[in-house]
């Protein structure tokens, strides 16, 4: 038994999703440290057709890693750099690449927080289907590149239903790449009833097509970032743009880094203007509703109205027609739900209904609680959703629900230590991190 | 995932009367300030009760309890039953830290209970409205 968290040395807490690491001290209501996960770099690969800048900079790491340059944080890929590509470690919620988590991770821990990490123990959160492999490889790099004293694993499905004070809860999670369902039973996963898709991507793709896609009133918008413009006039709504794009940089801008800013543009359209409608789609309800202006980099601005609420719609129903375009199509949140009860018991159905917790930054979308509630209680008139108001809470339930777990005394005696770690190896992760 | 907070020996000393003794109806239990332990809240569990609705109300609005109530019923069949039933009360006003502190150390409140017939997790008084635990108890399951 160890003796760390308590009052004595606070842990750490890190959560790693698909479109940010958040990191920060046990106890804290907020994570210190909220960097991109998507990190730039410069290739090592003398095959790429990529420029090599700054060779003479090159950090610790490059020796042994495949990279040049690491470009992390705030200043990362948000920075146009000659050459620069852009690249994310995390497949479908699972960390896939582990060669970038060191620096993240060293990034937001000795970098952002100013925290030495060989000082502190350290709680990481996983998503529910992660996989032993890679919870073990987590253990690895914590103990033996960081060495930490002491290391836990967490379940996010489980962090997320204790947050909302549930021992069985039925949790939806809607990040910025997956969406999940996640029974829990007594403190436990029931796997049978877990089910994920990469719903959030479709989203996207959506809003991407009735961007780019002209329509009668505008033609297609074009999602230059900020950074490859020059100069810019203020133009009328709809009227034709009046800007400089930054020549000089177009040809030394690689495709990775323009797919990632175009996805951010997108992104930052969707969280002003995108919107689910609750009661379900009806052309009359999504026309009545008040258009919202919107200025892209270019200077482009134009009212969206109807078109804000067939992004949102995407969540709760694909047309007939795309389905049978593209067989492949993620599972939408009524498919999700409906997969996962039907894996369920009868008699336990009712009580996960009843426990419903939404959460992930995914969920925030407009209306978005009002309408899964709907959508729930025409088939179990009892539903009752548990959606946090308060946004931190929603965005990093994950993160929140272990900050308050380590910093709880009792908590150091399910810490693994450094020693266990060393007589047991990986198979103590599984035995302790149920 | 747990929390690590124990039962105190008192508490399943308390439990024990109840479910051996009969000499109480009901006791609320609470995790103690420390944080350390899951204790008898004396200032809820020493009252007369005799009706499960006056017992209902002493759970308190804004902060999660565990509660053991010797449910007594007709059963259908008819004759007399007793079950016990654990009360997981937690409203949807506690704070997120209490949340988090009673969820995660359910388990282990559960563990040293045993004899436990119906479960109820709860967030509102409807929740645990006497019919709702009726069906409950007469269904045998949580």
């Amino acid at each position: 038994m160890v003796n760390y968290g308590g009052d004595e040395v606070s842990a750490l807490v890190v959560d790693i999703g698909t479109s940010s690491v958040r990191a920060g001290y046990a106890g804290d209501d907020t994570p210190r440290a909220i960097i991109p996960t998507h990190y730039g770099y410069m290739s090592t690969n003398p095959d790429a057709d990529v420029l090599m800048g700054d060779t003479g900079e090159n950090n610790a790491e490059s020796s042994k890693s495949k990279f040049a340059k690491l470009y992390i944080g705030q200043s990362g890929p948000s920075i146009w750099r000659e050459g620069m590509e852009v690249a994310n470690p995390i497949v479908d919620g699972l960390i896939n690449d582990f060669s970038p988590i060191k620096p993240l991770v060293d990034h937001a821990i000795s970098d952002v927080m100013r925290c030495n990490p060989a000082e502190h123990p350290i709680l990481v959160t996983e998503p529910t289907w992660n996989t032993p492999a890679n919870r073990e490889r987590m253990a690895e790099i914590m103990f033996e590149e960081f060495q930490v004293p002491a290391f836990y694993i967490a379940n996010t499905g489980v962090l997320n239903a204790f947050a909302a004070g549930k021992g069985t809860a039925f949790v939806v999670d809607v990040g910025q790449a997956m969406a999940s369902v996640t029974p829990v039973v007594d403190g436990f996963v029931l796997r049978k009833g877990l089910v994920y898709s990469s719903l959030p991507k479709l989203v996207r793709a959506h809003a991407r097509h009735i961007l780019v896609t002209p329509t009668p009133s505008r033609s297609g918008i074009a999602l230059l970032p900020q950074q490859m413009i020059e100069s810019k006039n203020a133009v009328e709504p709809n009227m034709p743009v009046q800007f400089t794009a930054r020549q000089d940089r177009i040809p030394k801008t690689t495709e990775t880094w323009q797919s990632w800013a175009e996805e951010r543009e997108i992104d930052e359209w969707i969280q002003h203007c995108a919107a689910v409608l609750d009661q379900g789609w009806n052309d009359a309800a999504a026309q009545s509703r008040p258009p919202k202006l919107y200025e892209f980099p270019t200077g482009f601005n134009t009212y969206f109205g109807m078109e804000r609420y067939q992004v949102g719609e995407q969540f709760f129903w694909h047309s007939p027609a795309l389905v049978a375009s593209n067989p492949n199509l993620p599972k939408n949140i009524p498919a999700l739900i409906t997969e996962s009860l039907r894996a369920c018991d009868a008699e336990l159905r009712q009580v996960l209904m009843g426990n419903v917790v939404l959460t992930g930054g995914g969920s925030q979308f407009a209306g978005f609680a009002d309408r899964l509630s709907n959508e729930l209680t025409r088939t179990f008139p009892h539903a009752k959703i548990h959606a946090p108001g308060n946004p931190i809470e929603r965005r990093y339930g994950g993160w929140l629900g272990g900050s308050i777990l380590a910093s709880l005394g009792t908590f150091h005696q399910l810490w693994i230590s450094k020693e266990e770690w060393q007589e047991h190896g990986k198979s103590i992760v599984g035995q302790r991190c149920k | 995932m747990a929390t690590g907070v124990r039962v105190s020996s008192e508490s399943i000393e308390a439990y024990q009367n109840i479910k051996l003794g009969k000499k109480q109806k009901y006791i609320v239990f609470c995790v103690n300030d420390s944080k350390t332990e899951i204790i008898v809240d004396k200032a809820l569990s020493g009252k007369q009760i005799e009706k499960y609705n006056d017992f209902v109300d002493l759970l308190p609005q804004k902060e999660p309890r565990w509660a053991v109530y010797d449910f007594q019923f007709e059963a259908d069949g008819g004759g007399q039953r007793n079950k016990l039933v654990l009360i997981k009360w937690v409203p949807d006003d506690a704070g997120i830290r209490p949340k988090m502190l009673y969820a995660g150390s359910n388990d282990e409140l559960r563990k040293s209970l045993d004899g436990i017939a119906v479960e109820v997790q709860a967030t509102d008084y409807d929740e645990v409205a006497y019919e709702i635990v009726l069906a409950k108890a007469k269904q045998g399951t949580r």
